[in-house]
């Protein structure tokens, strides 16, 4: 970004310190506009639909298909429905805190876009401390659902506004633990750097490169689907406890940014989980220059959405964990898996130097071994098609 | 898998050691399954049907024989005998009517029925009906009965309120009653021009109505033993002239009655408008 922009400015013959620090500054407000509308937006729009329609289909249902055709435009309609709703803020709500947890809960989500690259180019900025930057920043969304349900001066809210916080701070330690380990692999918290570290083979890719990284990525999935409110850990707006948790009061727009922010996050998730295990944009040195922002673009985003199925594909096959259940599986299990997976990092380095033989040879013995999981899965569901019987449909649009 | 029997054994047992481990190779299977079953469902095809328009047959033509839809009256074989209208609990059935002519109809069952009585309103609400069939049951004819149509969604309520009768076909009615009303005016003209001579030759007249049809006869010999119902005299107005003489109104049944069995209606006047055949 910097470079492209230092580019620019050497074309039109300014090399003033001051000016081009302006330059700086308005270049990434420009391009952080450009990402929120062209991308951020609609992504978080189509994803809705998309979930509605994974989800329609795992429950053998048909799915929102009325809206445009197939119902594509189903969001757009959603969304002008919500923009045209009364916007009702109850009487003895804390009205100011009321009116800001909305906008925190979407700056928590939208600013971890700063650090979330899209190519070896195209990033906000690229930061130093693009992880920690990312974990910290994250941690604004739980101040607005707390803010959220201590302002509707509402039960549900509030319970829905504690249950969050606890969730948020307890899985943070897990995510920020794995990505740890991942940090120390790479030797770089930047997400470019971290990125850099790896190569576009899959078997160069951080996820395989010892049994401690595999069990990372696992662990660091759990724990950002349980900081961002997803099912199976969507417990702070447990429908059949807590009405709708903390956004119980909201209605119109308001209520509508903090599902944008949901799914926005969801972006997010696998963004992170994809850069900092799958390789990220990498794609072979054979690609030629001129289409090779476009090839790190589509692999970025491309992997990115695989996290996004993943996640989809979790919140609709697993019911929702119990309050102490969640806190079980977070300080029992993940907490200690994740410190000794950056244990078991640390040693495994120690052991097998990086670029050496035994270390490649390990890695390609992990991706063999989860390339057998994945052809054990495949089998799995074949033999669950053919237990069911009846036709198959391979038809996304029915 | 353990299952929760051998668990809580071995919880009492004290011999869980291994379940912290157990519990993390359980959850892995499990998750293993269990995304399993639900990524294989993406590839079958939905059970759920598209209601209404993607249907490869219509919802009605699925449903049993005795479902229970709106209602639906065959006007030509309603006798206007008004026994839906009172088997109804919640009155949602509106009835009026005027005496015609005498025709003969085929009841629902094959069995001829005559018609005495034309309809000239039959309204349904169907807003207010509960569904229970209660006025299929006692109709002699087989006119009233339960369709499989069950969607009644409309943008107004009064698209629920069924009229049956259309407004030509309360016209024509209407015509029928006051042509009913004039002959039987006109027959008691007779009747009254005839009556004392009646009083001289009883006989007489005895014979002379046994040439004619047996109804008249019947009508004319023993006026009192059919009740007279003027319900005819509301819609058709005064100009029977019932209220002006004590001499009740013979029964309507006149000699030139067609009885044709073999049809399924018999349509007295030529030019009476057909009812909608969409039986």
């Amino acid at each position: 970004m910097r470079a492209l922009l230092d580019s620019l400015a050497a074309r039109f013959g300014i090399v003033d310190p001051s000016t081009t620090l302006v330059i700086y500054l308005l270049g990434m407000v420009v391009f952080s506009g450009i990402v929120l509308l062209l991308f951020v937006a609609p992504f978080a729009g189509i994803t809705s639909y998309v979930e509605r329609r994974i989800a329609a289909r795992m429950q053998s249902r048909v799915g929102p298909n009325r809206v445009g055709p197939h119902g594509v435009i189903q969001w757009l309609a959603d969304g002008v429905k919500c923009l045209l709703k009364e916007d009702l803020i109850p009487a003895d709500a804390d009205h100011l805190l009321f009116r800001l947890s909305p906008y925190l809960v979407f700056i928590g989500m939208f600013g971890t876009f700063v650090v979330i690259p899209f190519g070896s180019s195209l990033v906000i900025a690229d930061l130093d401390i693009g992880f920690f930057y990312l974990i910290a920043f994250s941690s604004l969304v739980s101040v607005g659902l707390i803010m959220a349900g201590w302002a509707s001066n509402n039960k549900w809210s509030l319970l829905g506004g504690m249950r969050s916080a606890a969730q948020i701070v307890s899985y943070e330690i897990p995510a920020g633990m794995s990505i740890l380990a991942v940090v120390m692999f790479a030797g770089s918290m930047s997400i470019q750097g971290v990125i850099r570290a790896q190569g576009w083979a899959p078997h160069t890719w951080l996820i395989f490169q010892n049994p401690f990284l595999f069990a990372a990525y696992f662990v660091f999935f759990t724990a950002a689907l349980a900081e961002g409110n997803r099912t199976p850990f969507d417990i702070p707006e447990a429908e059949s406890e807590l009405v709708a948790g903390y956004n119980t009061e909201y209605s119109g727009m308001r209520f509508l940014l903090y599902f944008f922010a949901e799914w926005a996050n969801l972006y997010v998730i696998g963004a992170v989980s994809a850069a900092a295990f799958m390789g990220g944009w990498q794609v072979p040195p054979q690609i030629p220059e001129v289409i090779r922002p476009i090839a790190e673009l589509v692999t970025f985003v491309g992997k990115s959405l695989i996290g996004v199925f993943l996640a989809i594909w979790i919140r609709w096959t697993y019911p929702r964990l119990r309050v102490d259940q969640m806190m079980n599986v977070c300080w029992k299990y993940l907490v200690p898996i994740a410190f000794l997976n950056i244990v078991g990092t640390a040693v495994w380095m120690m052991l097998f130097p990086q670029g050496q033989l035994p270390a490649v040879a390990a890695s390609i013995i992990m991706l063999v071994i989860a390339l057998a999981i994945l052809i054990t899965f495949v089998r799995k569901v074949i033999a669950n098609l053919r237990e069911v019987g009846g036709g198959l449909s391979f038809n996304p649009f029915v | 898998m353990v299952d929760l029997a051998t668990r809580e054994t071995k919880h009492r047992s004290g011999e869980n050691r291994d379940s912290y481990l157990d519990n993390i190779k359980e959850t892995c299977t499990s998750i293993f399954e269990g995304m399993a079953v639900t990524f294989s469902y993406l590839f079958r095809p939905p059970i759920t049907t598209q209601y209404p328009d993607r249907m490869p047959v219509s919802v009605q033509d699925t449903l049993p024989d005795r479902y229970r839809g709106h209602l639906y009256v065959h006007m030509d074989t309603c006798i206007s005998c008004l026994l839906c209208e009172k088997a109804c609990p919640i009155e949602c059935i509106k009835i009026e009517d005027v005496r015609i002519e005498k025709i003969m109809i085929t009841a629902a069952d094959g069995k001829p029925t005559p018609k005495v009585k034309e309809p000239t309103l039959f309204n349904i609400n169907m807003y207010k009906c509960m569904y229970c069939g209660l006025c299929v049951d006692p109709c002699p004819t087989g006119a009233i009965r339960m369709t499989k149509e069950f969607e009644g969604s409309t943008e107004n309520i009064q698209n629920l309120h069924f009229r049956f009768i259309t407004p030509e076909r309360r016209a024509m009615a209407i015509r029928l009653g006051e042509e009913q009303e004039r002959k039987a005016a006109e027959k008691k003209k007779a009747h009254a021009a005839e009556a004392p001579a009646a009083k001289v030759v009883p006989t007489q007249t005895v014979a002379d109505a046994k040439a004619a049809p047996p109804v008249e006869a019947s009508a004319a010999a023993a006026p009192a033993a059919t009740p007279p119902v003027p319900r005819a005299a509301a819609p058709s107005g005064e100009n029977g002239g019932s209220a002006s003489d004590a001499t009740p109104v013979p029964a309507p049944n006149p000699p030139a009655a067609p009885t044709t069995p073999g049809g399924n209606v018999t349509n007295a006047p030529p030019g009476r408008p057909d009812e909608p055949g969409a039986a």
